[in-house]
């Protein structure tokens, strides 16, 4: 189970993960594949699972980063650090502050 | 055979959004969690396939508990809360996988004595408020884990402080504070006393919950094969969108729980005389669907008693969930709420028997009873031995459907094995709170708060106090000053 240690205020937690779901959505499409084709990918259960992260709820597990960035044909390392700013804003920041990410 | 069945859900026949029931059962189980005190939020959408989904929530978080979706005819249930994805033909079979894996519900007896009708939507109800706690439990577990003992423990406070405080309570006086299997319990307690509280405020056709429409609708056919898959296959429109599920107990208690004896072996339940129009339309549903209703009855959910651990449990709890059908579903539908009403609040004393095998503790019963021993000598009540006893009463008006909620009447008499001191302390209890009835189930008491059957916005609380012989006093409504400061 992944939840959010790191409190943020609800509504900010809400947008955060709006423009990830945004942007996961945007490197699928970009990749060609729908939510049943990723969803096999990555191995996921039940394919929704991906309509409701791009619907901004929810989070990727960290021990599935790794096989998410593979199927959506991106550098891993950006997007890890893309997957911490929508979802650990904090750790981003200590990380690497006010680093721009590639697209 | 032509009836009607009553179902949770029927089964989409093409692929679209959820229906109109379904969403409303969906929202029903919001209204009557958040009044329970579980803290959530729900969302929904479709897939690019169109293939519906909706969520429940944590607010602050925004953490998935549960996860339900529509797959072309699959149904699906997953989630933080769920240790795997559940797949069935219907909600009802995904719901019915998961509870007969709880440690609370498992398969076994079969010979259950008596019936206690629990309204369906307590089904779908207790499911997601399980996944809720299981959620919180291994979140608080997993946070617990740290190196650092004192910063563990305050996160696992966290989690706990989230759980709804008529839990908290009683959780924490008994010791229980981690205990999944008392979280189980007792979420059972809330949401059957929930449901009996929507029940009574229910016109029989209609829920008061927003967006919750329970709906009668005739014709159909019915088949055990059918009922089992809660699905109507080949049907463009929904039928009776309502399964009735009844929960057997093995009572104890003789006067709650009355029991009638079909010729075909079937058990119908009945309460006393308030359930005289229940009684009737259960013996004319066996009459006319026995075979059925006995093969549903056959594929039931029952608690072993064995699971409830603690105590000699030879005569412990037998819980069954099956489904029932009517012919026609008015029938059903007919039944005074009331009756409903008590069935639900015998759950959940019967649930509270349940609590009291894990909390085994002497938290606060001492100082309890004195407590109010000192205030009743005070007041200057009788030292008489009472025994309350508890008997559903239907009043005209609930027999004719005109209002809702049975009458509850406290009788004593005279031979109840407790102590002077706490006899003396209800009795003046009884009489100095009228809202209040108090029930006898053996050694355990249970003091309800009747006022709060009538108002949907009051906060239920629940508190139990163990004494040293075993016995127990629960409260389940609003603390009266009396006992606020033991709380």
């Amino acid at each position: 189970m992944y939840s959010s240690p790191q409190r943020r205020t609800s509504s900010e937690t809400i947008e955060l993960r709006k423009d990830g779901g945004q942007w996961l959505k945007s490197l699928r499409e970009a990749k060609g594949l729908s939510q049943r084709k990723l969803a096999d990918l990555i191995g996921t259960d039940y394919y929704t699972f991906i309509s409701q992260l791009e619907t901004g709820r929810g989070r990727i597990p960290p021990d599935r980063y790794r096989v998410w960035s593979e199927a959506l044909g991106v550098d891993q390392r950006e997007f890890v650090k893309n997957v911490l700013k929508f979802y650990d804003p904090i750790t981003f920041e200590i990380l690497f502050g006010n680093e721009q990410i590639s697209q | 055979m032509s009836a009607s069945v009553l179902q949770i859900f029927y089964r989409a026949d093409v692929q679209h959004d959820w229906t109109q029931q379904e969403l409303a059962e969906f929202y029903r189980v919001e209204t009557v969690l958040i009044q329970s005190g579980v803290s959530l939020e729900t969302d929904r959408g479709l897939s690019d396939e169109g293939d519906p989904w909706f969520i429940f929530c944590r607010p602050n978080t925004g953490d998935v508990v549960v996860h339900f979706a529509r797959h072309g005819k699959e149904y699906i249930a997953a989630g933080g809360g769920l240790d795997r994805v559940l797949r069935g033909r219907s909600f009802r079979e995904i719901i019915d996988s998961f509870m007969s894996r709880q440690p609370v519900v498992v398969s076994g007896n079969k010979g259950a004595e008596t019936s206690v009708f629990l309204h369906p939507a307590a089904l779908l109800s207790a499911f997601v408020a399980t996944a809720f706690f299981l959620f919180t439990s291994a979140e608080a577990e997993a946070s617990s884990t740290g190196p650092d003992s004192k910063d563990a423990t305050i996160v696992a406070n966290a989690g706990q402080a989230r759980m709804p405080t008529a839990f908290q309570s009683l959780i924490d006086a008994a010791g229980l504070a981690g205990n999944r299997d008392a979280w189980i319990a007792l979420s059972t307690v809330a949401i059957a006393f929930s449901v009996g509280v929507a029940d009574a405020h229910s016109d029989g056709e209609t829920s008061n919950f927003p967006g919750a429409q329970i709906q009668s609708v005739e014709g159909g056919e019915y088949d055990t094969e059918s009922l089992s898959r809660s699905g109507h296959e080949g049907s463009g429109e929904p039928q009776a969108p309502i399964e009735w599920a009844s929960i057997n107990i093995n009572s104890k208690n003789e006067s709650l729980i009355n029991e009638e004896q079909t010729e075909a072996g079937s058990i119908i339940p009945a309460l006393d005389s308030s359930t005289t129009t229940s009684r009737s339309t259960q013996s004319d549903l066996l009459e006319k669907h026995g075979t059925a209703v006995r093969a549903e009855a056959g594929a039931s959910i029952f608690v072993e008693p064995g699971v409830l651990q603690a105590r000699s449990l030879d005569d412990s709890l037998g819980f069954a969930v099956f489904a029932a059908a009517s012919e026609p579903a008015a029938e059903i539908l007919a039944v005074p709420s009331g009756d409903l009403a008590s069935e639900a609040y015998s759950l959940v004393f019967e649930s509270l028997e349940i609590t009291q095998h894990w909390a085994a503790s002497n938290i606060f019963t001492q100082n309890l009873i004195n407590a109010i021993a000192t205030t009743t000598r005070a007041e200057g009540w009788s030292s008489d031995y009472i025994n309350a006893e508890i008997s559903f009463v239907a009043d005209d008006s609930v027999r004719n459907g005109n209002e809702i909620g049975a009458n509850i009447e406290t009788n004593f008499n005279a031979g109840l094995d407790m102590q002077a001191s706490a006899v003396q302390a209800l009795e003046w209890f009884a009489q100095a709170h009228p809202n209040f009835k108090v029930v006898s189930l053996g050694r355990n008491v249970v003091v309800f708060d009747w006022s709060t059957i009538n108002d949907l916005q009051v906060s239920i609380e629940l508190h139990s106090w163990t004494m040293d012989d075993g016995s127990t006093i629960n409260i389940i409504g609003t603390l009266p000053d009396a006992f606020s400061t033991l709380a």
